[in-house]
């Protein structure tokens, strides 16, 4: 997709103005905030379990040149194929490759971020091979020419409504209602079909298990077995972030992926692939290749963007997030939205393009108190802007104000002169009437807001008449 | 090459630390499972693999078998109750094929639309409801994911605790592993518009779990 | 506990630059409180603000020099009380960020940010205070502003303390945990996120049967009474030690004066 990320507040903008944009998000977030709160508070072993994976994700990142190694090794011994890509170019290569060779016309494809912010879409229209998007929320936004709009559930800025419009258009044989069971059914007829004549299937993987060279996904609508099993070639693009250390140590995460994403204890769909069909198999694919992607992930072994490794990519603090809630994902103009999104997307593609994205926060911290991994993600928004303030980036506006504001609050009387002019001042604008409605320079806020009426003196003033 | 350069990188940051303690620092951080899964202390591991494969999360029914050898009949009920032809995708393993399908049509494989598949789950989990199946020659995968009605069978005495346990009888090595070990909750299910719980999104839609034991 | 002579702990009370400017009578309830409740008070002159503005636009640099102010003029007492979460979770929480690569000051620093508290919880917490013949008439409902109850725990201490209020109904928040839009600098860098968050918080707000709203921190207080305001509500606005303290006899934060 197109890094819109340096236009966010022209895409909030339009955003807060989309009539219908809000209602998707305030029903989705809603449903999956209370199913999410439930199945937590039905969870006792929930503190521990995060607990536990977040220190297991710690050992593995401390270990990960080890674990990349087993799992290549036990992988290859399994009979898939290993490829490594540095960067997204990469991996769009290795895939446009493998699909040349297989002289492959159709790919049916799992639902996959790192397929995103690889640009497998490209990839494939590169190769000239049509590519069918089998999820639900995927089928609906290729049908619709959106990119994703959030990691789980990529088609949450559409309501029903606008989906029963866009399959009537679309589908050969749409549904006569628009209730939602009608759509669900609308699109199975139509995928159907698809699922089993494509030459190639493409997916992510949730998890790399190192010690039996395995992968996993995790669906509720079984579209990656029905995708994977098919067709002759699986290609497998993964994050080298994704590993654990055993199958054990994975079922750690698959009690917290579901619950934290989508409020259930477990996914429909969990599965353990380990490479090609064997003999006497009557299917599966002939030929696995996972891509291993590193794109900065390595870069973020070496700073303080280290725990951003752990995201096990729930979408919960998407889902928690003030900001993510009123203006949807569209708005950040990059493939990862949300608090994780501000924290990636500079990470991966540069402080300079995404600007706004850690400063578009008001560090209120539901993002990592909801994170299944405690990830901090409100203290790593912050050091980012301490690297963008030291990096020169700050606003000329903000940092004369800053220079401004440091000057007087260092020097305590003069800022006990400042604020004094300053109550005066306001008090003035107020004149008389409790609350101020517009004040130069702070349009922002005033606007839209009252801003109360100071009393007359400010504290220390008071303070210092009533005490002395 | 980029493997190379990745791996040289992480090391790098990481230093090449010695491999020999890793896993006994790995094995450790879950060396105690029970505190970090749900446990049922109180609960025979059959009851709650009922309760839970029956909730109104995991949507599946349940039906006891006094054997193996019931298993027709009780299919031929299922479908005459729904209206179904008497018409099954049935897997094939000795076990299934061995029984006494007069009076059904019976594939091996399943059907674009295939209204109804039989197939033999190698374990259950009642920590959470779910079916495990491993896939094997006699044991073909989308069996389990295109048919509208997904009837499995299962031996009461494979169903186990935990999750951990499945992997332990199924190994927990690279040289154990079949091509796939599919871990089933109940249905297909889809919440993408408006987060609305829909079944039968891509693949089944009804889930019937006949449970027999080994000794009758 | 090092403590005055006559035993009484001795509290350097941080006023916060928000109350300071905005809105003295929240710094002359915490003062009343912390009496009543049997401490000794001083309010520094050296002080202005915590440094959250400059920390949270990422200038350490600044926030830096703030915070060894902060930790120069406070750290003789026993403890530093502050009537909001965040500028409390700013001095407990996040100054020994600032000192990770300076031994010196990292040594006076963490003394000083373990001794920092939020006014209500260390009311509840430290001195187990509780109000005595305090009344205040209506219905009430409570944001929960976010520094507080993530960094610091707040959630029921303000509960339990205005239980003890005469003739006051606290009804529950949709939402009381969630986010007000205000996030210091973030309001006025994003005004139109900021905007859009606050109304729907007071859309909730409205939609209790209250007549006031409470909480903890001027900064949210005034986002919510400001959008409150605009919209032509006459709910009434105040921080939780006013009405503790007996002193929400005036009007609220954004409420016309009386003269």
């Amino acid at each position: 997709m197109k890094q819109t990320s340096h236009r966010f507040s022209q895409n909030v903008t339009r955003a807060l103005a989309e009539p219908t944009l809000k209602l998707a998000l305030d029903r989705t977030t809603t449903l999956l905030r209370s199913r999410r709160a439930r199945v937590i508070a039905d969870f006792p072993q929930y503190a521990q379990a995060r607990e536990t994976a977040q220190k297991i994700k710690d050992h593995t990142l401390d270990n990960l040149g080890h674990y990349l190694r087993q799992f290549e090794q036990n992988a290859i011994a399994s009979g898939a194929q290993v490829h490594w890509a540095a960067t997204p170019a990469e991996a769009r290569k290795i895939v446009t490759d493998i699909c040349t060779a297989e002289g492959a016309k159709t790919a049916t494809r799992v639902k996959s971020m790192l397929g995103e912010e690889i640009g497998i879409g490209e990839a494939l229209a590169e190769a000239g091979v049509e590519r069918i998007e089998t999820d639900l929320a995927e089928h609906i936004i290729q049908l619709a020419g959106d990119p994703p709009s959030h990691i789980v559930m990529p088609a949450m800025h559409k309501t029903h409504e606008q989906v029963a419009e866009l399959f009537a258009d679309k589908h050969a044989q749409p549904s006569a209602t628009q209730d939602v069971p009608a759509l669900v059914e609308s699109a199975r007829r139509e995928l159907r079909p698809k699922f089993l004549n494509a030459d190639i299937s493409i997916s992510g993987a949730n998890f790399l298990i190192a010690d039996t060279g395995s992968f996993i996904t995790v669906t509720n609508e079984g579209n990656a077995e029905l995708t994977t099993t098919p067709p002759r070639t699986h290609i497998v693009t993964v994050g080298i972030e994704k590993m654990v250390p055993s199958l054990k140590h994975a079922a750690v995460f698959l009690r917290l992926l579901s619950r934290a994403a989508i409020g259930t204890e477990i996914t429909q769909y969990t599965t353990f692939y380990n490479g090609p069909k064997r003999a006497g198999d009557r299917d599966g694919p002939e030929r696995v290749h996972i891509v291993l992607v590193d794109n900065h992930r390595s870069d973020m072994l070496s700073d303080f963007l280290r725990p951003m490794l752990r995201c096990i990519r729930c979408g919960a603090c998407m889902n928690h997030c003030p900001v993510y809630s009123a203006v949807g994902g569209h708005a950040y103009g990059a493939v990862y939205p949300g608090p994780m999104g501000s924290v990636l997307t500079p990470a991966m593609t540069g402080l300079k393009g995404s600007k706004d994205l850690p400063n578009a926060c008001t560090l209120n911290g539901r993002c990592k108190e909801v994170c299944p991994v405690n990830i901090p993600l409100p203290d790593m928004l912050r050091s980012l802007r301490a690297r963008q303030f030291d990096a020169g980036m700050a606003s000329p506006r903000t940092a004369w104000s800053l220079r401004l504001w440091a000057m007087l609050a260092t020097r305590p009387a003069l800022y006990r002169l400042a604020t004094g002019a300053a109550n005066i001042g306001l008090r003035v604008l107020a004149r008389g009437r409790g609350k101020i409605s517009a004040v130069p320079l702070a349009g922002g806020w005033t606007r839209t807001r009252d801003l109360p009426q100071p009393e007359a003196g400010t504290f220390m003033q008071q303070y210092k008449k009533k005490r002395h | 090459m980029s493997r190379d350069a990745i791996l040289a990188k992480i090391d790098r940051v990481n230093g090449k630390g010695d491999p020999s303690g890793i896993a006994e620092l790995a094995a450790a951080l879950i060396a105690e499972p029970d505190g970090f899964r749900a446990t049922f202390p109180d609960r025979p591991t059959y009851e709650r693999f009922v309760a839970k494969a029956t909730s109104d999360t995991v949507t599946a029914t349940v039906e006891p078998l006094s054997g193996l050898s019931a298993l027709p009949a009780a299919i031929a009920a299922y479908l005459t109750e729904n209206g179904l032809a008497q018409h099954i995708a049935l897997q094939p393993r000795d076990s299934l094929t061995a029984l006494d399908w007069t009076g059904f049509e019976t594939a091996a494989s399943a059907r674009m639309d295939e209204p109804v598949a039989v197939t033999f789950a190698d374990a259950g989990i009642a920590e959470t409801g779910s079916l495990v199946f491993q896939s094997a020659p006699d044991a073909p995968v989308l069996l389990n994911f295109l048919p509208l009605h997904h009837l499995v069978v299962i031996r009461k005495d494979t169903i186990l605790p935990h999750m951990e346990d499945a992997f332990e009888r199924f190994g927990t090595l690279a040289s154990d592993q079949q091509r796939s070990l599919n871990i089933i909750t109940g249905t297909s299910g889809t919440a993408d518009i408006e987060a609305r719980n829909v079944r039968g999104a891509h693949g089944p839609r009804y889930m019937h779990i006949y449970i027999y034991c080994i000794d009758s | 506990m090092n403590t005055a002579q006559d035993g009484r702990p001795r509290i350097g009370f941080f006023v916060t630059c928000i109350v300071d400017a905005m809105r003295p009578n929240i710094g002359f309830a915490s003062l009343k409180l912390l009496e009543d409740a049997g401490c000794d008070v001083s309010v520094p002159a050296a002080q202005t603000c915590c440094g959250q503005p400059a920390f949270n636009s990422g200038d350490d640099a600044t926030t830096r020099r703030l915070a060894r102010q902060v930790i120069e003029a406070f750290e003789p007492f026993d403890y530093i009380v502050v009537p909001s979460g965040s500028c409390a979770s700013m001095i407990r929480s996040h100054y020994g960020e600032l000192f990770q690569d300076d031994p010196d000051w990292q040594a006076r620093q963490k003394p000083v940010s373990a001794k920092t508290w939020e006014i209500l919880s260390f009311l509840t917490d430290v001195l187990h205070y509780t109000p005595k013949g305090v009344r205040y008439p209506g219905t009430a409902t409570y944001h929960d502003s976010c520094s507080g109850l993530r960094d610091l725990g707040v959630h029921d201490q303000p509960r339990a303390l205005l239980a003890e209020v005469d003739a006051l109904d606290l009804v529950p928040l949709e939402g009381n945990t969630e986010c007000c839009g205000f996030g210091g600098t973030f309001c006025v860098k994003y005004p139109e996120l900021s905007t859009a968050i606050v109304a729907e918080k007071a859309a909730k707000i409205k939609a209790t049967d209250a007549d006031t709203l409470l909480g903890g921190d001027m900064g949210c207080l005034m986002n919510m009474a400001g959008k409150l305001s605009r919209d032509g509500s006459d709910l009434r606005v105040f921080h939780t030690v006013e009405v503790l303290a007996g002193m929400a006899d005036g009007p609220g934060i954004c409420a016309p004066r009386l003269k």
